[in-house]
C-alpha cells in the first residue's frame, strides 16, 4: 500500500512565520508586517486591514483583528508556514521533483 | 444498479505517485493482516469511517479532467470485494484504468471465488505483504521489493511504473498537509 496521512498545521514556530510572512510580501498579498521579538508578536498590515499576530499560553500564535479580514488571512497563513516549514525540514535524501499550484492547493512531488 | 456500500478511509482526487500518470486514489479502510512497519495503521481498524456507495464514488465532477485511472489502496481492498468488484467495474465504464494493492497474493485471490471476480477488471495489480526489512528504494509504486507487479491486462508495461517521485504532498488553502506515496517523510509541520 502507500502511505496516506493528514495533518493540521498549527502556526508554533516563530521562524516558519516569519518566512511564510516574507513570502507573501514578495507575492504582494501583504503590504508590509513588523515584527517585535521581544513581545513576540507580528502586526501585519493587508492593504490598510491590521491583522495582529501573538502566541498563547497553548504555545501557538493565534491571530487577532477584524474577524472577515483575519479568517481568509489565517487559511493562507497556515498554507504558507506549512510549505515553509516542509522546505526546510526535507530529510537530506529527499528534493523536491516538482511542485505546482492549481486550484489554490500546493503539490509538491518529491524524489528520494 | 444496487451498489455496494464501500467502507472509506480517504480518497485523493489527484496523484502522480501511485502508480502510472495522474489518478484518483481510494484508500480503503479495514485490514487485519498487522505488517510490521505498515505506512497506513489509521487503516487498519474496521470502524465505520465513510461508508459510500462504490458505483457513487466516480460520479460525474470526482473524476480531474487529467485523471487516467484509479488507484485502490488501503487496508486491504479484497476485505470488501462485493463494493470493490462494483468500484473496479464502475472505473472500467468510465475508461478509467485500475491498479489495486493487496496484502493477498494472486495466487489467494484466485481461489477465492468472490475474489477472482475483481481480477477481471484490473488492470495492474500490486500484491503481498510489505516487509519492512525489503523497502523499495527505485521510484516504484510498491512499498517492499518482495511485492510482485501482476500486468493482468495489455493497459500497462514495467516502462509505465517509473514514478516521477517517492511522495506527494498537497498543501490545502486552509493549511491542511495530505502526503501519500511511498517511502517515509518528514513529519515536521
Amino acid at each position: 500500500m502507500s502511505f496516506y496521512t493528514v495533518i493540521k498545521t498549527e502556526l508554533s514556530a516563530r521562524k516558519y512565520l516569519i518566512c511564510a510572512l516574507e513570502e507573501l510580501k514578495k507575492k504582494g498579498e501583504i503590504t508590509n508586517y513588523v515584527a517585535n521579538e521581544r513581545k513576540d508578536t507580528v502586526e501585519v498590515d493587508r492593504d490598510g486591514d491590521i491583522i495582529n499576530i501573538s502566541k498563547e499560553k497553548a504555545g501557538n500564535y493565534q491571530l487577532g483583528g477584524d474577524n472577515r479580514v483575519v479568517n481568509a488571512f489565517s487559511n493562507r497563513l497556515k498554507q504558507m508556514y506549512a510549505y515553509e516549514s516542509i522546505k526546510d525540514n526535507l530529510p537530506l535524501d529527499f528534493e523536491i521533483s516538482s511542485e505546482t499550484e492549481t486550484a489554490g492547493e500546493i503539490q509538491i512531488v518529491l524524489k528520494g | 444498479m444496487d451498489s455496494a456500500l464501500l467502507n472509506i478511509h480517504a480518497i485523493l482526487p489527484r496523484s502522480r505517485v501511485n502508480g502510472p500518470g495522474v489518478r484518483l486514489v481510494v484508500f480503503f479502510q479495514g485490514c487485519k493482516r498487522g505488517c510490521k512497519g505498515c505506512f497506513n495503521p489509521d487503516t487498519h481498524a474496521f470502524e465505520e469511517k465513510d461508508l459510500l456507495p462504490a458505483a457513487s464514488l466516480l460520479e460525474e465532477g470526482r473524476i480531474a479532467p487529467d485523471v487516467e485511472g484509479i488507484t485502490v489502496s488501503g487496508g486491504e481492498p479484497f476485505l470488501q470485494p462485493r463494493g470493490l468488484r462494483d468500484l473496479l467495474a464502475s472505473a472500467r465504464a468510465l475508461g478509467l484504468s485500475t491498479l489495486v494493492y493487496t496484502g493477498f497474493t494472486l495466487e489467494e485471490l484466485r481461489a477465492g471465488p468472490s475474489e477472482a471476480v475483481c481480477l477481471d477488471f484490473i488492470d495492474l495489480l500490486v500484491d503481498g505483504p510489505y516487509m519492512a526489512e525489503s523497502p523499495e528504494e527505485k521510484p516504484l509504486p510498491r512499498g517492499s521489493t518482495n511485492q510482485r507487479f501482476h500486468f493482468l491486462t495489455a493497459r500497462y508495461s514495467p516502462g509505465d511504473l517509473l514514478m516521477p517521485g517517492r511522495s506527494e504532498l498537497f498543501i490545502s488553502g486552509d493549511g491542511t498537509v495530505r502526503e501519500t506515496g511511498f517511502g517515509s517523510l518528514t513529519r515536521a509541520v
